[in-house]
């Protein structure tokens, strides 16, 4: 079968294949295949061994053993490497700048007695402040958080706020800080500590409009104005007997709360003590339905463990070992949580620390969490899956599966190895970051 | 780089040991730290908490099985009725169902071996501050709380599992707090109050100066200067004096609070304890004419909303009768609180028996050093004291024989019949200072009460069945009998001995803390 070598015909056959390239480059299309690694897929237990990921257009094309190289693909080579999901941050802390809302008080006597003008008055709370709309969009170097893996952001204002989600954007060494909002629409986040202005601010909150309405007094409807006892009743009789009664104009805000009231949206609560996590399951013991995404410390959750809703909550924990509280002995609180089926994440990047630039292996933290009882396969998820499942983004984050965005990361070896290190990081499909 | 690597690992192994417990146990325990099979079994509550969500579930459900808890072979110690040796306790979701010698157990009832230890009801403390309360008073109280507050602890590491909290300190307001607490009701010893009620035509909030008319001026360097009435000096111009009226002065409060750690419902007990008065603020014959009033007012007020009440029933429309005074006056009137006020001598502490003979309220003395002069006095008014048996006081110069502390100051109250409350030297958690002066020795500050004479019985009802009486709450806690609240402790040896330990505290019926498991006191036995 052999025949002549004829310049001619390989020419030919190149052709379209040049005329691919040009086209490809042209689009800024770009393939990019990892050959020979071990692929934490997180859609499976166990990661998937000398396994292929091709990536195409930013995303994930095909992901597994005997996948086809395109002939144009760049080439990676995994050999004793290991790729994960980027990581998720579920809780970055993030100081929005405030318009200037005059929140000073001045005090005056006036015949004696003293009364205090402006300001707000202690029992409300702040301005919803919404992430998406008062980020700056420098507001992030990012330089730090890609070298701890982490290429996604649920930036948390604190105090009371509606949070988003940040990714970078056209990132490079000379473009470090820009940022893209991807989700616009996160939850509603509030501090809430042990005292009645912040309690308050829940029970207020998510006690349904309605009733809110007919104690403020502008009722808009014709309906007759009942004390609260008989309203019910007599809204029931108007409504059958055809009278339809418009339904009760609800702020943006006050929306807001309905789908947290209902479950359809958590509610995201940075408690800085554990009395605040009883005092607020006792708030929801009304309100059943409601989801409750907690920040807490890991020691927090050890001393109210027992109060927490399981099925409702998720506590978003820091990777690190906490103490027992008024003890001398550690616990492994992630690894408490998964014994005791308490969901949980892990919140990357919770701290400045843990982003340091000597942070010379970005998962130290969660390896001794690893070391000292946490699956490997719970670990990882806890940043990735689990996260993305969280803030309502499976879709498009927290694993690797066809479709999903190419937010790679390529270790030099198991992922939670003390001394492993990102080799590279690949950003919906670029290369960003090469160790 | 590969040499740092290896540092690295060589650091981290090394490191792996003191910071890594084995795969499957998460509590790292340091040696000597608790030991297997040492003390009790741990409450299920703490060590795992399934159950709590079972019995969760189990109160939505529509038929509730009871949480039984079964304390078996102790000595128990019911202050209100006798010693029952070797009996049993049987506690049922937080009340005890039965007690006594033989006693059926519930087959799925938890059980607790006390066999050889002193079981007492719960001590309460009539005077505490800073436990279990995080913020300053300025909002809902229960909102405040926080059920993991270590001093709760340490308050059962000594037995106290109840106490009157003081949530607002006394004295004068300031900032935000005194601005609120511009009192729309006088309160009976706001100063404000007295001099207006005392001088009708007096307008603190006029200045006097300006009303006065200036006799004499001259003009100096053209500005009108006063002139002295007596040596015509010019008076020289200074800023205008206005008396401010004195700032309301905020009563203390405290409020009963139950030591439940790590359980916010049922800490609320009472949100008022007691009407609290300022030593001294019922002395003088204008201070008692105010407070005759407040109280004939408190009681007019009583008759009319009933009289209003009654109305309403039968349909007629009436306003509702205006409060004339604070709410504490008016439940101190139907005897819900009581009066506390502190007072140490005997001219006092007559004044105070009289009043509140005459009326009708319930009154709890504090401090009564020189109550041994005059026990009927005492016993007829039907007073009750709290006392801290350690302190002292010389006696007047010439009146030695009635003045003065006298340590046989118990024995004398418990032959004469009052009931006597004891009181540690200081009502915080201190772990600084002197040792022994905080709430940490209420047991032993009773038992120096044994030292004056009074009997053990009595000295450990002074700390739980008579300040329960105190509290109003004499029915649910203070002491072991059916139906009251299980609040209990299980002791290794009589309460009122130094030696001894609390080695369960049992709140609500459910164990809050364990001596060999939540390092408050050390762990060893005594041999």
């Amino acid at each position: 079968m052999k025949r002549p070598f004829s310049p001619f015909k390989s020419a030919w056959l190149l052709l379209p294949v040049i005329s691919f390239f040009a086209e490809s480059s042209l689009l800024g299309k770009e393939t990019i295949a990892i050959r020979n690694a071990t692929i934490h897929t997180l859609t499976a237990p166990a990661p998937l061994e000398n396994a292929t990921v091709l990536i195409e257009d930013g995303k994930i094309k095909e992901v597994g053993k005997e996948v086809a190289i395109p002939i144009d693909a760049k080439l990676l080579d995994g050999t004793n490497k290991h790729v994960t999901p980027g990581f998720v941050s579920v809780f970055y802390p993030l100081t929005l700048q405030r318009e200037s809302t005059s929140e000073e008080t001045r005090t005056v006597v006036v015949g004696g007695r003293t009364f205090t003008l402006g300001g707000r008055a202690p029992s409300t709370r702040g301005p919803l402040q919404k992430v998406s709309e008062l980020v700056r969009e420098d507001a992030i170097d990012w330089r730090p958080l890609l070298r701890s893996g982490i290429t996604t952001a649920h930036v948390v204002a604190p105090g009371y706020a509606y949070t988003a989600v940040v990714a970078p954007a056209n990132f490079s060494e000379e473009n470090p800080s820009q940022l893209k909002v991807v989700k616009k629409d996160g939850f509603l986040a509030a501090t809430i500590t042990n005292n009645e202005r912040s309690l308050d601010l829940l029970r207020t909150s998510l006690r349904p409009a309605s009733s809110s309405r007919g104690s403020r007094g502008p009722a808009g409807t014709g309906g007759p104005t009942a004390p609260s006892g008989s309203s019910n009743q007599s809204g029931a009789s108007s409504s059958q007997t055809g009278g339809p009664t418009p339904p009760p104009e609800l702020s943006e805000e006050q929306k807001l709360w309905a789908e947290v009231r209902e479950g359809t949206k958590p509610l995201v609560i940075n408690c800085n003590n554990a009395a605040t996590i009883l005092h607020v399951e006792s708030i929801l013991k009304e309100f059943p339905k409601v989801k409750v995404h907690w920040i807490v410390n890991g020691s927090d959750v050890y001393s109210a463990r027992s109060s927490i809703r399981k099925e409702n909550s998720t506590v978003l924990l820091s990777p690190r070992i906490d103490l027992i509280p008024n003890s001398r002995l550690r616990i492994n609180v992630p690894a408490l949580a998964a014994s005791e089926k308490i969901p949980f994440a892990i919140s990357l990047g919770q701290r400045p620390t843990d982003l340091s630039d000597s942070q010379v292996s970005p998962t130290f933290a969660m390896s001794i969490l690893i070391k000292t009882g946490l699956t490997e396969y719970d670990a990882l998820s806890a940043v990735t899956a689990v996260p993305a499942k969280l803030l309502g983004m499976e879709k498009s984050l927290g694993s690797i599966a066809p479709g999903l965005q190419a937010d790679l990361l390529l270790f030099d070896g198991p992922p939670f190895d003390v001394a492993t290190e990102i080799e590279t990081l690949l950003l919906e499909g670029k290369v960003v970051y090469e160790n | 780089m590969k040499t740092n690597r290896s540092i690295l690992r060589l650091w981290l192994l090394g490191c792996l040991p003191f910071s890594i417990a084995a795969s499957d146990v998460y509590a790292w325990q340091p040696p000597g730290g608790r030991g297997p099979g040492r003390g009790m079994p741990r409450d299920e509550n703490r060590q795992k908490p399934a159950p709590t969500e079972e019995e969760k579930k189990q109160s939505t459900a529509p038929k509730p099985e009871p949480q039984w808890l079964a304390i078996v072979g102790g000595d128990i110690h019911t202050v209100s009725r006798e010693v029952i040796r070797r009996g049993t306790i049987l506690i049922e979701d937080g009340k005890i169902k039965a007690i006594g010698k033989d006693i059926e157990i519930p087959d799925k009832a938890k059980r607790i071996d006390a066999t050889g230890k002193w079981i007492t009801p719960g001590f309460i403390a009539l005077n505490m501050s800073s436990v279990g309360v995080a913020g300053g008073g300025d909002g809902k109280l229960s909102d405040e709380f926080n059920p993991f507050d270590r001093n709760i602890q340490f308050s059962l590491s000594v037995g106290i599992t109840s106490g009157a909290v003081q949530v607002r300190a006394g004295g004068p307001g300031r900032g935000r707090r005194g601005a609120e607490a511009v009192p729309a009701m006088v309160r009976p010893n706001d100063e404000f109050y007295e001099v207006t009620e005392r001088f009708p035509g007096f307008d603190p909030d006029a200045s006097e100066l300006e009303n006065s008319a200036p006799e004499l001026e001259r003009r100096a360097f053209g500005e009108l200067v006063q002139l002295c009435p007596c040596c015509s000096l010019p008076i020289l111009p200074t800023e205008p004096i206005t008396p401010t009226p004195p700032s309301p002065i905020v009563p203390q409060k405290s409020s009963v609070i139950k030591m439940s750690f790590g359980q916010l419902e049922g800490m609320l007990v009472k949100e008022v304890a007691f009407l609290d008065l300022t030593p001294g603020a019922l002395t003088g014959a204008s201070n008692q004419l105010a407070w005759r009033d407040q109280i004939q007012k408190a009681k007019q007020y009583l008759k009319d909303q009933a009289a209003h009440e009654q109305a309403t029933r039968e349909g007629k429309k009436e306003n509702p009768p205006r409060k004339p005074v604070s709410d504490e006056i008016i439940s101190l009137v139907k005897k819900e609180i009581a009066l506390r006020i502190p007072a140490s001598r005997v001219s006092e502490m007559r004044e105070l028996t009289q009043l509140s003979r005459e009326l009708d309220y319930r009154m709890v003395i504090k401090g009564g050093l020189e109550g041994w002069v005059i026990p009927k006095d005492l016993a007829e008014a039907n007073v009750g004291l709290t006392i801290t048996p350690r302190v002292r006081r010389e006696p007047r110069f010439g009146e030695e024989d009635r003045s003065g502390s006298w340590i046989e100051l118990p024995r004398v109250l418990e032959s004469s019949g009052i009931p006597f409350a004891v009181e540690p030297l200081e009502g915080a958690v201190s772990m600084v200072g002197l040792a022994g002066r905080d709430l940490m020795s209420l047991p032993l500050e009773a038992a120096f009460a044994v030292r004056g004479g009074a009997s053990e019985a009595k000295a450990l009802a002074s700390i739980t069945l008579v300040p329960a009486t105190m509290l109003g709450l004499g029915d649910r806690i203070g002491s072991l009998d059916v139906g009251r609240d299980a609040d209990l402790l299980i002791l290794n040896g009589n309460p009122l001995d130094y030696r001894t330990y609390v080695e369960t505290a049992i709140v609500n019926g459910r164990p809050r803390y364990q001596r060999d498991q939540d390092f408050v006191l050390p762990v060893y036995d005594r041999k």
